[in-house]
């Protein structure tokens, strides 16, 4: 293993993943260079202090999936059948926001042809009515604006970065 | 029939596919395995753990509503981890929290086998780690967090934030560079 190999290799490592093989490789390069060291010992601290889950966590979202399955299945039987009586003004928004709505999943996508479970993902989360990926400046603030880099610029990027 | 111990055994897609048929357990095994991730993803980007709870359950809710149209073309746990993280955007969005990370919500850490001194100071620079990584933009905490605390490939941790798997690689250098410069400006005082 290279050492760019093994500073990728450094998450598993931390955390206990690597087959023996690799995992000793990596523990040999880390004790001999200061820099994979230090940046083990965040890897580890960042590792360490991971959050813990609150306890009955998985029985609270067992039992709401639970009635969620029954609500759907109980509204499925006394939902009287639709009506397809829209005003024309809601055609006309539903027109506006599927055009808005597929011009950004063009835009946004990062893998055409790869993303048939994202765009899955995308409709389960638009049945909240809000708008998916939407990122608040605050948060998108210092953050470096990759997605429309070719893979070369990336690499160069990841040269630099020491990745 | 599957017995209890079973489902244990079973891949995620196997299990997917009996959820699909209605199989309550099997999708009870799917939230088993991936309740504490989805919980710790969307607490790194609500940090609040009330808010994060609820979040975390809204996205099992709306993956088991959706399951119908999963037709497996990326692993279970990344397509649900893309629900949680869209459902914790849009409780940020709908709550206003605030996005700073407060002390007393930090979660208590377990006691290793160090002297108390040892464990003292350990414990600091644990919580100093965490409250840099809290820091970082989103991307780039979220890759982070997926790939230390969760082992994810970048290809995977890619498809969660929305972005290509270099891009999630150059995300995850980019964060673990500013937070070693942090650590290293900043020893005490963040």
């Amino acid at each position: 293993m290279n050492r760019d190999e093994i500073r990728e290799a450094l998450p598993d490592w931390v955390g206990g993943r690597l087959e023996p093989e690799r995992a000793e490789a990596v523990e040999r390069a880390v004790g001999r260079d200061d820099d994979l060291r230090t940046e083990a010992d965040l890897l580890r601290a960042l590792s360490e202090g991971r959050d813990t889950v609150p306890a009955g966590l998985r029985d609270e979202i067992v039992a709401a999936v639970t009635r969620g399955r029954k609500d759907t299945s109980n509204r499925g039987a006394l939902r009287p059948p639709l009506r397809w009586t829209v005003p024309a003004w809601a055609v006309g928004t539903a027109a506006v926001l599927a055009l808005a709505l597929g011009t950004r999943m063009i835009v946004d996508r990062p893998n055409p042809g790869e993303d048939t479970d994202e765009t899955d993902a995308l409709a389960a989360v638009l049945e909240g009515g809000y708008t998916p990926w939407v990122a608040d400046d605050g948060t998108v603030a210092g953050a470096p604006l990759l997605d429309g880099l070719s893979e070369e610029d990336l690499a160069s990027l990841l040269e630099e970065l020491g990745g | 029939m599957v017995t209890h111990d079973a489902y244990s055994s079973l891949e995620d897609g196997d299990l997917v596919v009996r959820a699909k048929e209605g199989d309550e357990r099997a999708f009870g095994e799917l939230v088993s395995r991936n309740h504490a991730v989805v919980y710790r993803v969307v607490l790194g980007i609500l940090r609040d753990s009330d808010l994060a709870a609820d979040a975390a359950q809204d996205a099992f809710l709306k993956a088991f509503r959706a399951l119908a149209k999963f037709r497996g073309q990326a692993a279970f746990r990344t397509w649900l981890l893309t629900i949680a993280t869209n459902e914790a955007r849009g409780a940020l969005r709908r709550k206003d929290v605030r996005r700073e990370t407060r002390l007393d919500d930090a979660p208590p850490l377990a006691a290793s086998g160090q002297d108390s001194e040892g464990w003292v100071a350990r414990q600091e620079e644990v919580e100093r780690a965490r409250r840099l990584l809290a820091r970082l933009p989103e991307k780039q905490r979220l890759a982070v967090q997926l790939r230390v605390e969760e082992g994810l490939a970048f290809r995977e941790v890619g498809r969660i934030i929305g972005s290509s798997e270099g891009a999630a690689r150059v995300n995850y250098h980019h964060g673990i560079k500013r937070l070693r410069a942090w650590m290293e400006d900043e020893p005490h005082e963040p």
